[in-house]
């Protein structure tokens, strides 16, 4: 008791003393932590105004500034995030190779990162229609994605339900989006929602149900809207376009087709203007 | 009997042992109050410098005090004297006061556009040795960059009003420079009629005169010749004239347009740097900095540290859709 009461007044005491010193000095390597969450700070900030470009240039001196002092999650997290804004802006070549440098190595990241490295894999290659590549990187995705760790269960599923869609099995299509939008509602990821009913809307054109499809895709578009994506927004209105073009609305598809350019342009996004154009050429 | 005297030597030893507790306990409190205080510069030797200013406005007690961006010392007292002028006492540290001339000048700066004032030795002449104890020295205030800027909305005030009155009258339709253009619009004309009228005299006489006098009708078509070129001078100048006179309320409105912006952003700032704004801003910033350096150095101090988690980067969230949103893939923030 008495050696417990002694202890306990030496802690007091030096816990004064402590708390009443100079905090110690910042090491370099805090200092170098400190940069780089910044950095990834602004690099957030800038994609949350649509400024894509910048936050390119901000992950890639984060991802820099990571790789100096090898800190293996850093590079995974900015390679990620870099790869994304690339994906965004329309360049795939430049996502691809950001995402080598995760996947080449896997085993010095963390799975949940490998996970979606893989994932972002399969959305780049679904976007060029490489569907087998695209079902590869899927399978390592869902392989590699355990949750609680694991939090892109959602996006896998809206991207297993393009993958089918694509491969022309609607109905399989639409029964992977139920899924995906029971997820996304239970999890209250709007992105995610509107990314499974833009699936779905296609899916039900491609089955013949135009103006389902026509009601699924505006609800898609609401969404987006509401979350100024206008890269989402691009690809809302040229699945319109196609839907309109699909039964034999011209004037509906042209119109679609034209708002969906210009969103593109407005967003820099090359890749969806040359496919907006491309709609555009096949309604004139 | 043994049984008294054994309790006995035990409640010697409690008592003993709870002196020694007590002495140790005390002398620990003591020695970490001692190594605080010497953290804080109570045992550091200050000399006390003295000066006069006209107010105490931007300084107060404890503020700091700098030599060549140095923290030397701090403001230890001000005071009101008899003739409403402010006495300021400066503790600068005694290691400093020989690099500090006898015939320094004190100054009030402001360290950045929005941050605190600070005061500052400025170098004297250095023939008169360093700074004494209880020394007075003199005291200037730099100019701020509120009254800078004040000082150049007013240079710039006038020049915009007389603008504006000179756009006014440009653009004002029964102004004498339009009536004037629209007068050398017509004498333009006329002048042009005339000369056709004049070159078919001309011809007319030439053809009369053509058998007689020869050297007349050389003259006479030489000024022909002139009286052509300057037909074509007159249409030249008609031409631009009308140019310039439709041109005009288009230019003299966007100048008006482009002044009218100006005098309103010149009274916003005149605004936000005459009220209240400044030193809140002020305020607001210093405050915004002194919490940031606490919270800083908190985290970073024991036993704060362990319980903080360090900084991390977001990854943000994979999307189904190709695209990429600002949302982290944990759902928050860190």
């Amino acid at each position: 008791m008495r050696l417990a009461c002694v202890a306990l007044l030496l802690c007091l005491a030096h816990g004064l003393a402590a708390c009443g010193s100079a905090p110690p000095e910042q090491s370099d390597a805090d200092t170098r932590r400190e940069r780089l969450v910044d950095l990834n700070d602004r690099a957030q900030r800038a994609v949350g105004r649509g400024n894509l470009r910048r936050a390119a240039t901000l992950y890639r001196e984060a991802l820099r500034i990571a790789e100096s002092f090898e800190d293996f999650h850093s590079i995974g997290v900015n390679v990620l995030n870099l790869a994304a804004v690339h994906q965004a802006l329309g360049e795939p070549d430049v996502a691809h190779r950001a995402l080598e440098r995760v996947l080449a190595s896997p085993a010095r990241f963390e799975g949940p990162l490998v996970a979606q490295a893989a994932g972002l894999k399969a959305s780049l290659s679904l976007q060029a229609r490489e569907l087998s590549a695209a079902e590869d990187w899927l399978n390592r995705a869902e392989d590699g994605c355990r949750p609680p760790a694991c939090r892109i269960r959602t996006a896998l599923l809206v991207l297993r339900a393009q993958l089918a869609l694509e491969r022309g099995a609607a109905g399989e299509a639409r029964s992977q989006t139920a899924r995906a939008l029971a997820a996304s509602r239970a999890e209250n990821n709007r992105e995610e929602e509107a990314n499974a009913l833009r699936v779905d809307g296609r899916a039900a054109a491609a089955q013949g149900g135009h103006a389902e499809a026509v009601a699924l895709l505006n609800q898609a578009l609401a969404i987006d809207k509401q979350l100024a994506l206008p890269y989402k927004i691009g690809l809302d209105l040229m699945a319109l376009a196609e839907t309109e073009l699909m039964r034999g609305e011209q004037q509906a598809a042209r119109d679609y087709a034209q708002r969906a350019l210009d969103v593109s342009r407005a967003a820099g996004n090359r890749q969806q203007q040359q496919a907006a154009a491309r709609i555009l050429e096949r309604v004139r | 009997m043994k049984l008294g005297s054994e309790m006995r030597k035990r409640v010697r030893d409690i008592t003993l042992a709870s002196r020694m507790f007590l002495v140790l306990g005390v002398v620990s409190l003591v020695a970490a109050v001692v190594l605080l205080a010497h953290h804080q510069g109570a045992f550091t030797k200050r000399i006390h410098i003295y000066f006069v200013a006209e107010t105490a406005n931007g300084m107060n007690k404890g503020m700091a005090v700098k030599l060549v961006g140095f923290k030397v010392g701090a403001v230890e007292g001000i005071t009101i004297e008899n003739d409403l002028r402010v006495m300021v006492a400066l503790a600068v540290d005694a290691e400093y006061a020989p690099m500090i001339d006898a015939d320094a000048t004190v100054r009030l700066v402001r360290e950045a556009i929005i941050g605190s004032n600070v005061l500052e030795f400025r170098r004297g002449s250095g023939t008169r040795g360093p700074v004494q104890d209880k020394a007075i020295l003199l005291y200037e205030r730099e100019p701020s960059v509120e009254s800078a800027m004040m000082a150049l909305l007013d240079q710039v005030s006038p020049i915009v009003g007389d603008i504006r009155q000179i756009t006014a009258y440009l653009s004002a339709p029964d102004s004498d420079l339009r009536q004037a253009i629209r007068s050398v619009n017509r004498t333009a004309g006329a002048l042009a009629e005339a000369s056709d009228e004049v070159r078919k005299l001309i011809v007319t006489a030439a053809g009369l005169i053509e058998k007689g006098e020869t050297r007349v009708s050389s003259v006479l078509s030489s000024a022909d010749r002139l009286l052509q070129g300057a037909n074509a001078s007159l249409g030249v100048l008609d031409g631009s004239l009308r140019k310039v006179d439709a041109a005009l309320p288009g230019i003299t409105s966007r100048m008006d347009q482009t002044l009218e912006n100006i005098r309103a952003a010149s009274e916003a700032v005149r605004g936000m740097v005459s009220g209240e704004l400044t030193g809140v801003v002020g305020e607001a910033g210093a405050l915004v900095s002194d919490t940031s350096e606490v919270v800083h150095g908190a985290k970073r101090s024991w036993p704060v540290s362990n319980f903080v988690q360090p900084p991390r980067e977001s990854l943000l969230r994979l999307d189904g859709g190709g695209g990429v949103t600002a949302v982290p893939a944990d759902g928050g923030r860190r």
